[in-house]
């Protein structure tokens, strides 16, 4: 080499080739460089929901991922009108409701979810009824099965009804029952509509022996009577025509009914002033009813030879009713 | 910790031809071998993009990761610094005949001497890093550095004229 070139060197080294990575293996790093970067994200997500937790909060975890992947199933399942016996998620919203009903303590709930559930037996069977209404008749499997269906259904309803009755009868006496049975009445006339409507499809079905589920489950909600318990008896009384024979109802007054006495003993006695200003020999018998199962009478007859006032043996039956409360 | 994976492909956008350069003069010039050098080189600068000091010069960093990767491989390939045929280089360079024949004689001969000073050289020639760069990646002075380079310079001039074939 010549000095030329020597002294040149540093110009030669400069120009040593500077080559470039292939496109191939610039992808292929590229590649390599977005996976790890993907993969670092994912496990910044689970050091800061995962791995950190103790193991309950893993098991909690784990269940909560379960129930958000199946909850939405469940919750279609439980709410939904169109899940109806048949389909597939039926058992399952028929098992959530037994859970419900197990997990409910109060009796009042109870009570609430008895008839939520009532209704939604008669809401399935409508549903079911809508169903058979619009499918072709030629399949009778699937009308016989609709039809089996919708008369579990009623049977349950009634079933519910009468759980219903039960738990009302043992609740306490007082307001808060007072309302429930108010409750359970409005429910009563809701679930005989939704009978009605049942019929309407299986009467046009020709459906007999739906149809005569219906008129018994009717029969029994029409007729029922929601009563708690009372510490009361009361005496029948007898009127006869043109004579009057009054046996005074002996009452054990209790603390909650005390005031109820005390009205109709006023009531009485200004119907007895009313009689006194006609000076009749016969009485016209008057009664007051407080409900329609309780009537009071009002009148007592003054026998031959008593010589008190009429306002002096009203004084003394008040001072009874007082001494009564008192106790 | 996200932004700063991020923010790492703008570096690789731009010292990957450089990496590569740098594995390809020091491998013999085996470009599947540079490649995949390369690739891990940059797959561990990833990896360890979170403990960078950002105060400091990426291509410092990177050069230091690359040495230690080669360094690596030698002890465990049990390679020395193979002097294979430039053909396969060279031919795709934009060099002259001539200008290939010097290159490569001048290549041989830095990879025959002292690693101090043929390191030196490359870093100044094949990787174009300034004197400050290499004083910073081989943690000596500039001063030092500078001297270095000259003293492998003039070491190169006199084996090449002793031996002028």
């Amino acid at each position: 080499m010549d000095n030329q070139h020597m002294d040149n060197l540093e110009e030669l080294l400069t120009a040593l080739p500077k080559n470039k990575i292939s496109r191939t293996a610039d992808l292929k790093i590229r590649f390599k460089l977005y996976r790890l970067i993907i993969q670092n994200r994912l496990n910044n997500f689970f050091d800061l929901f995962v791995w950190q937790l103790t193991p309950l909060k893993k098991i909690w975890a784990l269940a909560l991922v379960i129930l958000l992947l199946f909850g939405t199933t469940s919750v279609y399942a439980y709410a939904s009108s169109d899940v109806v016996p048949g389909s597939q998620l039926y058992p399952l919203k028929i098992a959530i409701e037994k859970i419900e009903q197990k997990i409910t303590v109060d009796n009042s709930a109870k009570i609430v979810n008895l008839e939520k559930f009532s209704t939604r037996r008669l809401e399935e069977a409508v549903n079911l009824s809508e169903k058979n209404q619009k499918t072709n008749r030629v399949v009778a499997a699937n009308v016989a099965t609709n039809n089996e269906n919708i008369k579990n259904n009623i049977a349950a309803e009634v079933s519910n009804h009468e759980a219903v009755v039960r738990h009302i009868n043992n609740l306490s006496d007082s307001q808060e029952t007072e309302a429930i049975i108010s409750e359970a009445k409005k429910n009563d006339q809701k679930e005989i509509k939704y009978l009605d409507r049942i019929a309407e499809y299986a009467q046009s079905n020709n459906d007999i022996e739906v149809l005569q589920r219906i008129n018994d489950a009717k029969e029994k909600i029409s007729h029922q009577e929601y009563r708690s318990k009372k510490n009361k008896n009361i005496d029948s009384t007898e009127i006869t025509s043109g004579e009057l024979e009054i046996e005074t109802a002996s009452t054990s007054i209790s603390r909650s009914t005390s005031t109820k006495q005390i009205k109709n003993y006023k009531n009485w006695k200004h119907q007895k002033n009313i009689i006194e200003n006609k000076q009749t020999g016969t009485l016209e018998p008057t009664i007051i009813t407080e409900t329609p199962e309780r009537a009071t009478t009002t009148l007592e007859l003054a026998p031959e030879g008593d010589t008190k006032t009429i306002n002096e043996k009203d004084r003394e039956e008040l001072h009874r009713q007082e001494d009564n409360k008192s106790r | 910790m996200n932004k700063n994976k991020d923010n790492f492909l703008p570096y690789y956008n731009q010292f990957k031809d450089k990496i590569y350069n740098y594995f390809l003069y020091r491998v013999g010039f085996e470009r599947p071998l540079a490649e995949d050098l390369c690739s891990e080189v940059f797959v561990k600068a990833l990896k360890n993009f979170s403990n960078f000091d950002k105060s400091r010069k990426f291509q410092s960093w990177i050069y230091m990761i690359a040495h230690n990767h080669l360094v690596n491989h030698y002890k465990t390939s049990g390679r020395t610094v193979p002097l294979e045929p430039l053909e396969n280089f060279l031919p795709y360079s934009d060099n002259s005949a001539e200008e290939k024949y010097e290159l490569e004689r001048v290549l041989k001969i830095i990879d025959a001497m002292d690693k101090s000073e043929s390191e030196v050289l490359r870093y100044k020639f094949v990787d174009e890093l300034n004197n400050e760069e290499i004083a910073d990646l081989l943690g000596k002075e500039e001063g030092a550095v500078r001297t270095q380079v000259s003293r492998s310079l003039s070491k190169l001039r006199e084996i090449l004229n002793s031996n002028p074939q």
